[in-house]
């Protein structure tokens, strides 16, 4: 068994160096289609995060005009209050918007300076009882004397929802573009390993090697490939994890970010997806070049 | 040890290498068979080990029927023929010793039996002297040696030869016949394909003659050709 092993061992490493160049075209298709696939994996994440967090605080918000009389906005106050969709309604003056929106951008001065308090306008904060009803509200509120607009939060929900889904899926298909050439590039430095070691396979079959025997060296190789493109992958993104989303959170502080565990989550799947493709690329060189 | 039982190989371009082959070798027999280049000898060898399936017929090679043999008992099948070329088939960039070595490694024998066998072995076919020689470090008649070795290595039952003499002058292939014929007496059975009558005459063994992938003559005791 130990010869064995050897034999393994020996045959790989003697693979790998003779197709240098080929072998390295395939660790970095690996390693790039691996990064996007575990990239958009902490995307999702990191979206998933934020909208989780966001959904709970989800309110419409009914924007007041600067010069709206104590009359109106007691009369729009009443109208929420008495519709059936509404759960609460909750009163934002211009100095209590103006100290949250300090709060979420406490880490920029520049833009909490620039803004003096009554740049903000003041509203009703309406939480609803079925967030989807915001159209019952926007229709009855909307154009009402003192009202400047009505935005429904979800709204914005939404849109980071298809952003994070167009994200995903553009990584997605930019993954698979790039496993399919990285089992084609794998496939090819088996196919050249095979090539190399045809007459070493020709004696092997003469004298009743197996075929497992025979073709265990080549998947090995094929593995090896994988893997360290996988592990490159796993590197790179533990780099990015640090530096990008914690400036992220470093800007806006109030923001969840993806954590390490997060990262540990994603690597069973660019391990799995590493050796899937490494087999698949070396099953199939070895399919079409050592039949018995 | 082998029989044939109205094989047929056709290939694709149509061209019959063999027709309705039927004999039969037993254990033991030291066989020629003989006949011109594309007369059926390589494809008779091929079938011998499985590279091919015969278009029809059977094969019994050692009491089974090796069309019915499940594509991962080939190579057990492999294990029991040793085989010889015209050309050796040696690794270049191995030794003697690893040359002969490999092909037990590969079937996975330990190493304590490796290191024992392969000197034996190579004792035994005249390169005790030599294992650390490389192939091309030899004389043609010293590298069939080492191929004979390596088919030979792993005892089988069976020895094919395919024209082992073929690129060897007549001295030379006394001594490969002598060693081949030593093989025979230790109870192997040895089929090996030639066109070199010299020693088809001088071993007066039994000799199956093709022609065209048909068999023209059966002899027990023969020569190359009818009437010398």
């Amino acid at each position: 068994m130990a010869r064995r092993v050897d034999y393994y061992f020996r045959e790989t490493i003697s693979g790998l160096r003779r197709n240098g160049l080929v072998a390295f075209a395939a660790v970095s298709t690996m390693f790039i289609s691996l990064f996007l696939l575990g990239g958009a994996q902490l995307i999702g994440r990191q979206i998933a995060l934020v909208i989780d967090q966001q959904t709970e605080r989800v309110e419409v918000a009914v924007y007041l005009t600067d010069n709206i009389s104590q009359a109106d906005s007691d009369r729009i106050l009443n109208k929420l209050q008495g519709m059936p969709e509404v759960s609460y309604v909750r009163y934002e003056s211009k100095q209590q918007a103006y100290k949250r929106f300090r709060e979420l951008f406490a880490n920029q001065p520049d833009l909490v300076n620039n803004v003096s308090p009554d740049a903000l306008p003041a509203s009703f904060r309406v939480k609803l009882k079925d967030p989807s009803q915001f159209a019952v509200i926007d229709a009855q509120i909307r154009g009402q004397p003192g009202v400047e607009t009505v935005i429904d939060q979800r709204a914005v929900l939404n849109r980071l929802f298809s952003v994070s889904r167009i994200l995903k899926l553009g990584a997605y298909i930019a993954t698979a573009v790039m496993l399919v050439s990285s089992i084609a590039l794998i496939a090819n430095t088996v196919r050249m390993a095979v090539f190399a070691r045809r007459k070493e396979i020709g004696i092997m079959r003469l004298v009743g090697a197996t075929n497992m025997f025979i073709r265990i060296p080549f998947l090995i190789e094929g593995l090896v490939e994988g893997l360290v493109g996988a592990i490159l992958a796993i590197s790179a993104l533990a780099v990015l994890r640090r530096v990008f989303f914690n400036s992220i959170h470093e800007t806006i502080a109030f923001l969840p970010v993806v954590q390490t565990q997060d990262l540990f989550a994603v690597i069973p799947l660019l391990l799995g997806v590493a050796v899937l493709v490494a087999l698949a690329a070396s099953g199939l060189a070895m399919r079409r070049f050592l039949e018995v | 040890m082998i029989k044939c039982e109205q094989v047929t190989k056709v290939y694709k371009d149509s061209v019959a290498a063999l027709q309705d082959v039927t004999l039969e070798i037993n254990k033991g027999e030291f066989v020629f068979i003989v006949g011109p280049s594309g007369s059926g000898k390589s494809t008779f060898i091929r079938l011998m080990l499985k590279e091919e399936e015969p278009t029809s017929g059977d094969i019994y090679v050692a009491g089974k029927n090796i069309g019915r043999l499940s594509r991962w008992k080939v190579p057990e099948l492999r294990r029991n023929i040793g085989t010889v070329f015209q050309d050796f088939k040696l690794l270049p960039n191995r030794t003697v010793f690893q040359n002969v070595s490999f092909a037990l490694e590969v079937i996975g024998k330990p190493k304590h039996i490796v290191d024992q066998r392969v000197p034996e072995i190579l004792e035994l076919v005249g390169l005790g002297e030599k294992l650390n020689n490389y192939p091309d470090e030899l004389s043609g008649g010293e590298q069939q040696r080492v191929s004979i070795a390596r088919a030979f290595v792993n005892r089988p039952l069976i020895l094919l030869a395919d024209e082992p003499t073929g690129n060897l002058d007549p001295a030379t292939s006394v001594e490969i016949m002598k060693l081949l014929d030593r093989i025979n007496r230790i109870g192997t059975t040895v089929i090996m394909a030639t066109h070199d009558n010299a020693i088809v005459d001088a071993m007066r063994r039994r000799v199956i003659e093709l022609d065209s992938g048909k068999v023209v003559r059966d002899q027990s005791r023969g020569v190359y050709g009818y009437g010398t």
